[in-house]
């Protein structure tokens, strides 16, 4: 009789889990109520259809405080259709005196398509605090599914002192960072020591703010491809890029300065002075190429929803121009324009979306090997903004 | 000053392998980790293209669409322009010129395109800024095809909107019907239009590629006549699609497939692809077509070339096509003598599809009350080659089935010994491998396993195990269009079919339906509407002892 009713029980528990509710476990049992749900959702086949536990890989997302970890949650479960993975999510609060260790599990559904299979993915979330936060690994460690890779998502400013950190990119295969998010005035110095921090322990390493500019890459390399364009590529002498501000903040150059190490480390461009600073805040290099100098210059740009980078000019000497700019009356678009003699040039609109965080994060989460374009920018990127103090 | 780059023949294996990602990811072998590595190190002309997705930007050129006010142009070609343009995937300097027989202004044809993107793009709504940026390079062009003046009217169009961008690429595209493919190939030849100098200029052929061998043979003489083999681009929108291209991905990506893909340890294969739709108002072509014509002479061919060719030794074009044509050439001729026997042909009366009721053929438009036309087709065909000799392939098409499915099934031999007795009479299901092609495109594998329980006695059902994705997966692939008009700017001719494969396909169907004209048709309407078919196809194939797949 009892038995019964605690299947009903079970059958409802489930249900609402797998409706998106979250459900409090015992840290030591998390694997063992993991299995328990997928059996039960597995024999439910009230509604005539089957619910599939897909997993393609481990994602543990690190935050700190309950708006970032439900910001996380979100952008977990928008990308849970084209990554279906086990996500553990770590929420983090260092500071707290008392150490504390909580668990819960949930699971984020599709909708299935018309006599399809409901696709589920599963969630695990950690509370810690305290000293606990120090120790989580230790939890973390036997709830990663074996054999598939490992994406260590780092939803803050990576602190070279976390032990935490230290001991997951042990048996993490990529780390994911945003830089967008780091103080300007600190991020050179915190992206030199992520780069050296994932070279020690041959970890691939992945930055959102790099990915918001494939768009911008791909229309860049499309002014070259083919001649006419083609040849004025090696003769490139100026370079110029404006940023916007965002969200009210001041104009942040971390990405315009990723963009042009990703130019200088394409080119073959180095550094030969730097960091001329503020006429009106705009900062400028010069550079040497092979056929000549270069000189770049960020500056600030209007103000933008979304996104940083507001336009980018080339010139080769008088004789052509390429650009890419927002378009001042639909912020959707971009129009990329070449302006090259005898009427080699042209002007075209692109949709160029403010990419989603989810959407970043998806295409990392398709690498699995080192980056090695993004590697090199980044190196060079460094280099500028050390000069640029 | 960098000459035009030759094509990149490893953009369609870079294609398949990005496409695969999802797969690939979970294995976790090392030496993949490896592979994976964006290189640096790989030439590319343009430094700046190291380590992106897509390897270059097709050169500047113009599009030249013949029958340009059609169903085709209206419903994929422009929305699938359009798309790739939204997406950047075009380069800059490109232009659209529009053919056909009315007379209509640049602006009417454009607002004409307007509403065929808004109603047809798979990115909604309509972008008015980049529609607008689109649409000022499309042009229209009004004349007969019959007529060399329109030709030259063209001809100074294409010079005009030429100096303007600097580049005299050309891509012609045959969106007519089909009986002005060699018209228009001869017109152009005449006009000087076939070739230029220093820039390319090639031709997209839609489908039907003829109606029988001699009709085939024929409009590739004429396109040879005119243009060289690879200038000619003939389409098969199935080979677009990205769950075909990921037949060869899964056979030569992975290990574990290719050593027990062979006659040593398949039973048969069976090829599906079944439609729930009936003529939809093309009854006029229909007639004339069938489905062996419509489905089989290239769809399904081309799926089973996939299916059962040797690895090519590279992902270049002309390899990969190579390796399709030999099984084309192997697959075992099916005499006129034989095609009745060999086939069983089906015709749907009116019936139910989900609920809803409709007409039989006989009674759509444009259809004849007595029509001979065979909506349904089963036939068994052999591949005398040492990879395949002995193992039959079982092909079934047909229209208002009871569900959209294209499928590829391997179906496993039965291990040699019988081990675990049975206990209630049923026999053990062989292991089933399924490529789903579409709706729900995925992979499946079917095996044995045991009862869980006690008893002494062991029972053992059938489990699967499911890879989807797609769909169900919730990305949105792109049509197949938007792939096959970006290569052939490319000039990456991999999926497209060249001469030798469209003649041998032909070959092939060709002796079934002189057979079929000489006998008596069968008594149709033989299958209703809603089901699988007439019941003689599964006597067809039980008669070897072996079942269609319930689908
Ligand atoms: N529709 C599809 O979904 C589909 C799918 C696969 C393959 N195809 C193939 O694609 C081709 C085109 O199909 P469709 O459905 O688009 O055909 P359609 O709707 O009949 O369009 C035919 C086009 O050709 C033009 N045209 C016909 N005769 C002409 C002449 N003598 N001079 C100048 N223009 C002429 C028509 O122009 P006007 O309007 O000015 O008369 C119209 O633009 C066919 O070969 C078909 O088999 C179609």
């Amino acid at each position: 009789m009892a038995e019964a009713v605690d299947g009903v029980e079970a059958l409802d528990e489930f249900r609402a889990i797998l409706g998106g509710e979250a459900r409090s476990v015992d840290v030591v049992a998390v694997e063992q109520e993991l299995t328990q749900l997928w059996k039960a959702a597995a024999e439910d086949t009230a509604e005539g259809r089957s619910v599939v536990r897909a997993c393609v890989l481990n994602l543990v997302a690190y935050a700190t405080g309950d708006d970032v970890a439900q910001h996380i949650n979100e952008v977990i479960s928008q990308i849970s259709s084209r990554h279906p993975s086990r996500s553990i999510v770590i929420v983090a609060d260092p500071q707290a005196k008392a150490a504390q260790l909580r668990a819960s599990i949930s699971a984020h559904c599709q909708i299935p398509t018309e006599g399809g299979k409901q696709v589920c993915s599963e969630q695990v979330t950690l509370h810690a605090s305290g000293a606990a936060v120090d120790e989580l690994h230790g939890t973390v460690l036997p709830l990663l599914i074996p054999d598939l890779p490992v994406f260590l998502w780092w939803h803050d400013e990576p602190s070279l002192r976390s032990h935490l950190l230290q001991e997951l990119l042990d048996s993490a295969d990529r780390l994911v960072i945003d830089s967008a998010d780091f103080p300007s005035q600190r991020a050179a110095g915190a992206l030199a020591d992520i780069q050296r921090l994932t070279r020690e322990n041959d970890v691939a390493l992945s930055d959102l703010n790099w990915s918001r500019l494939t768009h911008w890459r791909e229309l860049i390399a499309q002014f070259f491809d083919a001649p006419p364009g083609r040849q004025y590529l090696d003769r490139l002498d100026s370079v110029s890029v404006e940023i916007a501000s965002t969200h009210g903040r001041e104009a942040d150059l971390t990405e315009g300065l990723l963009l042009v190490g990703w130019l200088a480390s394409r080119m073959g461009w180095t550094l030969e002075d730097g960091g001329q600073q503020p006429r009106g805040g705009a900062v400028s290099f010069a550079l040497r190429g092979a056929v000549g100098p270069v000189a770049v210059e960020l500056r600030p740009g209007p103000a933008h929803p979304g996104e940083e980078l507001y336009s980018l000019s080339f010139r080769a000497g008088a004789e052509a121009t390429f650009s890419i700019s927002r378009k001042v009356d639909d912020e959707a678009c971009v129009v990329a324009t070449a302006e090259m003699p005898d009427g080699a040039g042209h002007s075209r609109v692109v949709r160029m979306d403010v990419p989603s965080e989810a959407t970043l994060l998806c295409d990392e989460l398709d690498m699995l090997g080192h980056d090695v374009v993004f590697e090199e920018a980044l190196a060079q990127a460094v280099q500028f903004m050390t000069a640029g103090r | 000053m960098t000459v035009t780059a030759p094509p990149r023949p490893r953009l369609a294996w870079q294609a398949y392998a990005d496409w695969f990602g999802t797969a690939r990811r979970a294995s976790d072998n090392p030496s993949d980790r490896h592979n994976d590595k964006m290189t640096t190190e790989e030439r590319v002309d343009n430094p700046l293209r190291a380590g992106m997705r897509s390897q270059r930007t097709p050169e500047p050129n113009t599009l030249v669409i013949f029958g340009a006010s059609g169903d085709l142009t209206q419903r994929k070609l422009v929305p699938a322009l359009y798309d790739l343009a939204l997406e950047g995937l075009l380069p800059g300097g490109f232009s659209v010129v529009g053919m056909a027989r009315r007379p209509k202004s640049h602006s009417e044809f454009r607002s004409e395109m307007k509403d065929a993107v808004a109603r047809h793009s798979r990115t909604k709504p309509l972008q008015p800024s980049a529609w607008d940026a689109f649409a000022a390079n499309l042009h229209y062009c009004s004349a007969q095809f019959t007529d060399p003046e329109g030709y030259a009217q063209l001809a100074s169009m294409l010079e005009k909107i030429e100096s303007e961008t600097g580049c005299r690429n050309r891509l012609y595209y045959l969106a007519t019907p089909p009986n002005y493919y060699s018209e228009i190939t001869g017109r152009l030849g005449e006009a000087g239009l076939a070739s230029s100098d220093d820039c390319w200029t090639r031709i997209i052929v839609e489908k039907p590629f003829g109606h029988d061998l001699a009709s085939a043979a024929e409009l590739n003489r004429t396109l040879l006549g005119v243009f060289a083999e690879d200038q000619i681009y003939r389409i098969d929108h199935y080979l677009g699609k990205d769950t075909v291209q990921n037949i060869l991905v899964f056979r030569f990506a992975n290990g574990i497939f290719e050593p027990i893909w062979n006659r040593r340890y398949i039973d048969h294969v069976q090829i599906t692809v079944a439609e729930s739709l009936g003529v939809e108002g093309r009854g006029g072509y229909y007639e004339q077509a069938g489905v062996i014509r419509d489905i089989i002479q290239n769809h399904v061919m081309q799926l089973l070339s996939l299916a059962a060719m040797e690895p090519p030794a590279t992902f270049e074009p002309d390899a990969v096509r190579d390796e399709k044509v030999k099984v084309l050439r192997a697959v075992r001729p099916i005499p006129p003598e034989e095609a009745q026997d060999s086939t069983v042909r089906g015709q749907y009366g009116s019936g139910v599809i989900s609920g809803r009721k409709v007409v039989g053929y006989r009674e759509e438009e444009r259809v004849a009350k007595d029509s001979a036309a065979e909506t349904y087709l089963a036939l068994k065909l052999l591949i005398d080659n040492w990879r395949w000799a002995g193992v039959p392939f079982y092909i079934r098409s047909g229209k208002s089935l009871p569900k959209r499915v294209t499928e590829i099934a391997i179906i496993f031999r039965q291990p040699p010994l019988s081990l675990f007795p049975s206990t209630d009479g049923s026999r053990i299901d062989p292991n089933v491998l399924s490529i789903i092609i579409q709706p729900d495109e995925g992979i499946s594998l079917k095996f044995g396993s045991k009862v869980p329980g006690p008893q002494a006695a062991l029972r053992i059902r059938p489990v699967e195990m499911d890879f989807r994705y797609g769909t169900s997966f919730g990305v949105a692939a792109p049509d197949a269009y938007e792939r096959l008009l970006l290569d052939a700017m490319l000039g990456d001719a991999t999926l497209f079919t060249r001469r030798d494969e469209v003649e041998a396909a032909w070959a092939f169907i060709t002796p079934i339906v002189e057979g079929w004209a000489k006998a008596q048709p069968p008594r149709y309407p033989n299958y209703e509407a809603g089901t699988w078919g007439p019941d003689e196809a599964d006597e067809f194939i039980e008669r070897d002892g072996r079942k269609w797949r319930r689908l």
